[in-house]
């Protein structure tokens, strides 16, 4: 067993910049592969208490008052309709979903090779369209027994093996108290503005660029932290707590520094990891005269991310030189009747050796003007229900650094900047308790700053999506 | 500190809100003006419509206490939570709800309130958790006519949203009404009087217990009344407890003029009688002329159904401009009756006024 030497941490970073570049990190061209973020909803729920979809959600997947409260519940509804006998011994807690669609993704700037490969080529807009299918998930949840809830979504896009997005089992309301609950697996980080539940799925718009933003550790793009964001599911033990109507919700989650990724794979290097990373959110509903129940809450999520191997035989054996990070925020949830808007302000920061890619065992390999890269975003995302069967939507989101990672990418004024905006509707001809059909229409478009791999200049992407997102 | 706040100078929103938004809300325009144009597409999209009324050929106070009696039942008709529930249990009486505005016409009110329903049915895009709220007017139009008004309405809790009821729970909620009027109307012929019933009576439950329990009590009125002493004592009775005094020959003379009187008022009352007869039928065509509308069908496939439900059994076909008098009014269906007297439930977008 050795510590890596320069060459291995090289080696190291040259493995983050195969696994981050061309993707334009930020963006997460990485969900071009449409609809890598599933939103939930199941079926199976209504099916098993002979319920409207009404009951738990504004608009599938978005939940609404009490469908969050039956969620906080542990997925049960408090009543004698929990009981067995209620229920059909056919019944079986498993809901399919996927989306065909047809979708456009455009990208300006980018870098095109001479067929000679003695240039290095020039940049121009690349457009692509074409009929397409998103990843399949066969999601089932509901209860073990009384207040033992469990949840297992099996993952997998075309072509790839199985993950799994989720996989938890919950103890409800621990004391006889429902603010004592403890969940154990890989679950959905407990953000009641959740990307699972959100209605955009294109390439751009279909995740929330503040939940996973990762600052730019040189240009072009690249990006050190292993940290995929907040929307990412993670593995630990959660333990949290509401009031009656969960309105008053608490959540406080350790998790392994892994980034969701079973097999103890901290920073890509399975059976390393040895730290843990902490999320706490707090949140609080109350109702308005005339307008609704209004939601605030704040979250932090302080973690750490390796920044060099130990290695056995060539082979990384333990995570080593963790540095720190956070991303903490504010956001409110607003209904004004049938619109509803969210609001979300977020601080990221990272530490210095995670924002330039240097061993933290390296101090000297520290650029000049080094220092921690921070930024600040935020979005606005309205949604407005005309009915149950048609919503329309609309996000302006932005993301802006306030402190680059060294002088050099200080010398790019918008270097890691994102500017996003999304517009689409869903329709639902069909929302019934077996099965679910959403007619979707999005357009969405983002510019990054500085992310062209020639000139270093803006560049523009945008999706179009039209399909059918549909669950059974 | 002055790293946590964001460059706002550096936000060119203008930049990117300039030409692709404009070919974004081109391609969303286009998009949403075709399926618009598909028929049922803003099809849930309603307000919903005038409560449902209808004019009762009864007393007032007979409908009073009925409605009373169905306000304070403890289940809303005509709406559930689970599949397979045929109605709302967990209702309580008011007198007053905020959930209406308040009525400011003559008549009497009564609420029945479900709190905590979850996403009732038939009530116009359901969702979430709240209240149920029937409101029932009930409105003397006559000696021997009422009207009643029925709505229902269910408020989210959270977002204070309501959705009136698509008519079914107030058509439902008028059929238990009905039932019980019904029930009460055979009561009182079983009783034999055919006058109202005594208000330990009014209570109309439909338990077998209780309608053998008024019939008894009705057989008792009856026995009771036999029993009793007889105004005017049959000639030749020898009874000697109950032969009267031997009368004076002055009243003698005053009972053939007391005869006369009696036969004179009897004549009297009988005119009243029929001028009160004439009155109800008079009173009966002007609501009717009034509040029945005298509508026609216009369509070729207009059916008469058993209830206000588009999968109810059919009564009969009605012919494209067939007239028909409406009768009464839920949000989307009317009441009504056909010329060759035959009632059932029509959709109103099926009619037309009368010109």
């Amino acid at each position: 067993m050795q510590l890596c030497d320069a060459g291995s941490r090289k080696n190291y970073v040259s493995r983050s910049v195969l696994k981050s570049t061309l993707a334009l990190v930020v963006l997460g061209l990485s969900y071009l592969a449409i609809g890598s973020q599933p939103s939930y909803a199941i079926p199976a729920f209504a099916r098993k208490y002979g319920l409207p979809c009404s009951a738990c959600h504004i608009g599938w997947p978005i939940l609404n008052v009490f469908g969050q409260q039956f969620r906080d519940n542990g997925y049960q509804l408090g009543n004698d309709k929990d009981s067995p006998i209620y229920q059909n011994p056919s019944y079986w807690p498993i809901t399919f979903r996927v989306t065909p669609q047809w979708h456009l993704e455009s990208q300006t700037k980018v870098q095109i090779d001479d067929p000679s490969g003695l240039t290095p080529g020039t940049e121009q807009t690349v457009t692509t369209h074409g009929f397409d299918l998103s990843g399949l998930d066969i999601w089932t949840a509901g209860t073990l027994y009384k207040n033992i809830s469990f949840s297992v979504l099996p993952s997998m896009g075309e072509g790839d093996t199985f993950h799994f997005e989720n996989a938890w089992v919950r103890f409800d309301n621990l004391l006889s108290s429902p603010w004592l609950n403890v969940k154990v697996g890989k679950f959905e980080l407990d953000t009641l503005l959740s990307e699972k539940r959100f209605l955009t799925l294109s390439g751009v718009g279909g995740a929330w660029i503040n939940y996973h933003f990762l600052p730019p550790m040189q240009i072009p793009y690249v990006t050190d932290n292993s940290f995929g964001g907040i929307g990412d599911n993670q593995i630990g033990l959660e333990i949290s707590g509401h009031n009656k109507n969960s309105y008053a919700r608490y959540s406080v989650a350790l998790l392994s520094s892994v980034d969701g990724n079973p097999g103890l794979t901290s920073g890509g290097q399975g059976n390393t990891a040895r730290t843990y990373d902490t999320f706490i959110n707090l949140n609080e509903g109350f109702q308005v005269s005339g307008l609704g129940v209004q939601r605030v809450g704040v979250f932090g999520y302080f973690g750490q991310s390796p920044t060099y191997f130990l290695t056995s035989g060539g082979t990384p054996v333990e995570a080593k030189g963790n540095r720190s990070f956070s991303r903490v925020g504010a956001y409110g949830w607003w209904f004004l009747k049938d619109l509803d808007i969210e609001t979300l302000y977020m601080h990221g920061q990272d530490n210095v050796y995670l924002g330039n890619g240097i061993a933290a065992n390296n101090p000297g390999g520290l650029p000049t003007g080094a220092a921690g890269p921070t930024w600040n975003g935020g979005f606005v995302e309205a949604h407005y229900t005309y009915n149950p069967q048609l919503i329309f939507t609309g996000r302006y989101e932005l993301v802006h650094m306030s402190r680059q990672a060294n002088a050099t990418l200080a010398a790019f004024p918008n270097l890691g900047n994102v500017d996003s905006f999304t517009i689409g509707y869903r329709w639902y001809p069909i929302m019934l308790s077996r099965a679910g059909l959403a007619f979707h229409n999005e357009y969405s478009q983002a510019k990054t700053g500085n992310t062209s791999f020639l000139t270093q200049s803006d560049q523009t992407i945008r999706s179009v999506m039209i399909g059918f997102d549909f669950d059974y | 500190m002055g790293m946590l706040v964001l460059k706002w100078s550096q936000v060119r929103i203008a930049r990117a809100w300039s030409l692709d938004v404009k070919t974004a809300c081109i391609w969303i325009s286009c998009l949403l003006v075709l399926f618009l144009s598909v028929e049922g597409f803003s099809r849930t999209r309603d307000t919903g419509a005038a409560s449902f009324s209808i004019d009762l050929d009864k007393p007032f106070n007979e409908v009073l206490s009925i409605v009373d009696e169905v306000a304070r039942s403890g289940s809303i008709k005509g709406t559930f939570e689970y599949r397979g529930d045929e109605q709302l249990g967990g209702a309580q009486f008011a007198e007053k709800s905020s959930l209406f505005p308040a009525w400011t016409e003559p008549g009497k009110v009564f609420y029945k309130i479900r709190t905590k329903a979850l996403s009732p049915s038939h009530f116009l895009n359901s969702n979430d958790v709240g209240t149920v709220a029937v409101r029932y007017v009930v409105q003397e139009r006559g000696r021997n006519s009422t009207r009643l008004f029925i709505d229902a309405v269910y408020i989210e809790n959270a977002r204070h949203h309501g959705h009136p009821s698509d008519g079914y729970v107030e058509t439902c909620e008028f059929g238990e009404i009905g039932k019980l009027l019904k029930d009460r109307e055979q009561l009182q012929k079983l009783a034999g009087s055919g006058q109202p019933l005594s208000p330990g009576q009014e209570s109309t439950s439909l338990s077998q217990e209780r309608q053998e329990e008024i019939k008894a009590e009705a057989e008792k009125t009856r026995t009771a009344e036999n029993a009793k002493p007889k105004i005017s004592k049959p000639k030749g009775s020898k009874s000697k407890e109950s032969t009267p005094p031997e009368p004076p020959k002055v009243a003698e003379v005053d009972s053939a003029k007391l005869g006369d009187l009696r036969r004179a008022i009897a004549e009297q009352e009988s005119a009243l009688a029929a001028d009160h007869a004439a009155l109800d039928r008079l009173e009966t065509q002007a609501r009717q002329m009034r509040s029945s509308e005298f509508v026609r069908v216009k369509s070729d496939r207009a059916e008469l159904k058993v209830l206000p439900y588009s999968h109810a059994r059919v009564v009969e076909a009605l012919k494209k401009g067939q007239e028909v008098t409406v009768l009464a009014k839920s949000t989307y269906w009317y009441q009504v009756r056909s010329e060759d007297g035959q009632e059932g439930w029509i959709s109103h977008a099926l009619l037309e006024v009368r010109p």
